[in-house]
């Protein structure tokens, strides 16, 4: 009796030995399949993020490739009297080497350049396969205060405007560059003009659908602030901004990213619904130079697709 | 909406309305006869009365001020005396007189950077104080990532400002030539922002119409805001006015403050000025 009695102990004993090391290897290969689908999804994760930032960076060493022409026109100009037709030459020629520019001008404070001119500036534009020249001197368009004048006037320094339709000037909508510079009359730096550089939305719009498309997003571009410049519905570009959207949307998360994007804060973060689709991520990255940001909306069955 | 719904046509009015904006010069197109009517500044069209344009009121439509200044908190800008010193962005080319006699009242000396509109130049921080429409540009900057808390508000309003705004007015000639046509008007301009208000939706699809033909940036979030902010503008909470009529006591304070300040030395009778529909009836 006590023979078969240690008989079924040990069987027992053998039985949880078995279940446990069942137990223990199941623990183990489900763990491991979890820890793969983690790992995976960190891994695409960050894959789309490196990604996004290289398209930003992308972008940013054209922006700062186009800030580079009107600067080293404002220093010549700080310390040599052109003449209208080398202006003219001096413009035609960085719209010939720069695609991506529509069009540039030399806005002078009043009486600076000529005597009796209280408007002068000459300004080059492309108009279909040429380039044209005008002067922006109709009193109604006053360059004085538009905002592509008066703020780096104001700021005694180079900045990006935000995107605007040009009514009177380029007749598009651009964002324009503008660099001020000054002439010394002897005692001090006197302010004497504006340098700017246009630089066409929609061949911003052109390069941020390709980001979109190959990275199976959507991808939107937005100003410093937070207006949509590019974007797949194109009734937001312009009139939209990334704030506006939060409010008509209910995704009060835009409005975070876009206060992120203002502080030139990149990241990530999920989106519960958009566009009657649950599990969107959105990730987004600044463009430094003009503090621009790139965001781009993927849904969760697009995270594996690259 | 006045237009839209038909409402001048049913008061036998034909009506073509011309866009405004900071380029137009309002009083020359009442002056030259470009325009029969035309939406002025209380503060502006007394001014413009004082120094020989015989225009009249013949209708108040804003009964309140609605013109703010406003500072970033983070410029350390917390009282009126803060000012001192600091950069301010104000239009150029409306509402001047009553920056300038704001800024005299409370004795500021400050670097007035003169602007066409928008509050961009505030946003990049070339200026540390701008002047914003509460109905408008204040949502602007709303809809550009500031929050309100972020914001030090001043309305003039708080400092004895509370001027009613957009009033409809024709020269004298043309309201005693016809002051029936100019009863029709007011009371079907009237009838044109109570169906605005009574049908949010509809107007705010009309509005983006007109927007978009303009190249103008249009969205509903703001709409919606502009929208709902003209019910208090119109009639506000606990003032005892009709609409479309002008008190006397809002007239003797804008008059007193421009007289005050320097910008005008006279100006006509409250009769003279006001020819207000309800008046005459």
């Amino acid at each position: 009796m006590s023979n078969i009695k240690n008989l079924k102990q040990d069987i027992f004993r053998l039985m949880i030995v078995v279940i446990s090391i069942m137990g223990c290897l199941l623990i183990f290969f489900v763990g491991k399949l979890v820890y793969k689908a983690i790992s995976k999804k960190e891994i695409m994760i960050e894959y789309h993020q490196n990604k996004l930032s290289a398209e930003a960076r992308r972008i940013n060493t054209i922006i700062e490739s186009v800030q580079k022409t009107p600067q080293d026109l404002a220093y010549i100009l700080e310390f040599h009297n052109a003449e209208l037709s080398e202006m003219k030459i001096l413009m035609e020629s960085v719209l010939f080497n720069n695609e991506e520019l529509y069009g540039g001008a030399i806005a002078y404070e009043p009486y600076m350049f000529h005597k009796d001119s209280l408007y002068y500036s000459p300004y080059v534009y492309r108009r279909g396969d040429t380039i044209v020249s005008t002067n922006l001197n109709d009193p109604e368009y006053n360059y004085f205060y538009k905002d592509w004048y008066l703020i780096p006037k104001t700021l005694k320094k180079s900045t990006w405007s935000e995107p605007y339709y040009d009514e009177g000037g380029g007749n598009l909508f651009m964002s324009t560059y503008s660099v001020p510079f000054f002439k010394f009359d002897g005692n001090k730096e006197k302010f004497s003009g504006i340098v700017t550089v246009d630089v066409s939305i929609e061949w911003i719009m052109n390069a941020v659908e390709s980001i979109g498309k190959m990275m199976n997003g959507r991808a939107i571009l937005i100003s410093e602030n937070g207006t949509i410049i590019s974007a797949p519905n194109k009734n937001w570009i312009y009139n939209e901004t990334i704030f506006t959207l939060a409010t008509e949307l209910n995704l009060p998360v835009l409005r975070e990213i876009g206060k992120d994007l203002q502080k030139g804060i990149s990241g990530l973060r999920e989106i519960n619904e958009f566009e009657n689709q649950k599990n969107w991520r959105a990730f987004y990255s600044s463009i430094h130079a003009n503090k621009w940001g790139l965001i781009l909306l993927l849904h969760e069955s697009q995270l594996y697709k690259q | 909406m006045a237009k839209e719904k038909g409402i001048y046509k049913r008061y036998g009015l034909d009506v073509n309305i011309i866009a405004g904006g900071y380029t137009k010069d309002v009083p020359t197109f009442l002056k030259e006869g470009k325009a029969d009517f035309a939406i002025m500044y209380l503060s502006s069209a007394l001014k413009e009365r004082a120094t020989g344009t015989e225009l009249v009121n013949i209708g108040q439509i804003f009964q309140r001020s609605e013109i703010m200044l406003v500072a970033k908190k983070k410029s350390g800008i917390n009282s009126v005396q803060d000012f001192n010193g600091k950069k301010i962005a104000v239009w150029r080319t409306v509402l001047g007189e009553l920056t300038s006699g704001f800024f005299l009242k409370h004795n500021i000396k400050a670097s007035v950077i003169n602007i066409n509109e928008g509050v961009n130049i505030f946003l990049k921080d070339a200026v540390d104080i701008c002047e914003v429409m509460y109905y408008n540009e204040y949502n602007s900057l709303i809809n550009f990532g500031i929050d309100p808390e972020e914001l030090n508000k001043f309305y003039l309003r708080d400092y004895d400002m509370n001027f009613p705004e957009d009033g409809i007015y024709c020269m004298e000639q043309t309201f005693k030539k016809d002051p029936e046509l100019c009863r029709k008007f007011v009371d079907a301009s009237i009838e044109g922002w109570n169906y605005a208000i009574s049908n949010p939706e509809e107007c705010i699809q009309v509005v983006k119409r007109f927007q978009t033909q303009e190249n103008v940036v249009d969205n509903k979030a703001h709409a919606e805001w502009m929208l709902n902010s003209m019910k208090d503008l119109i009639q506000p909470p606990g003032k005892k006015v009709i609409k479309g009529e002008l008190l006397k006591s809002d007239f003797d304070n804008v008059l007193h403050f421009l007289i005050e300040s320097k910008f005008i030395d006279s100006a006509p009778e409250f009769s003279i000025f006001s020819r207000g529909t309800l008046k005459h009836e």
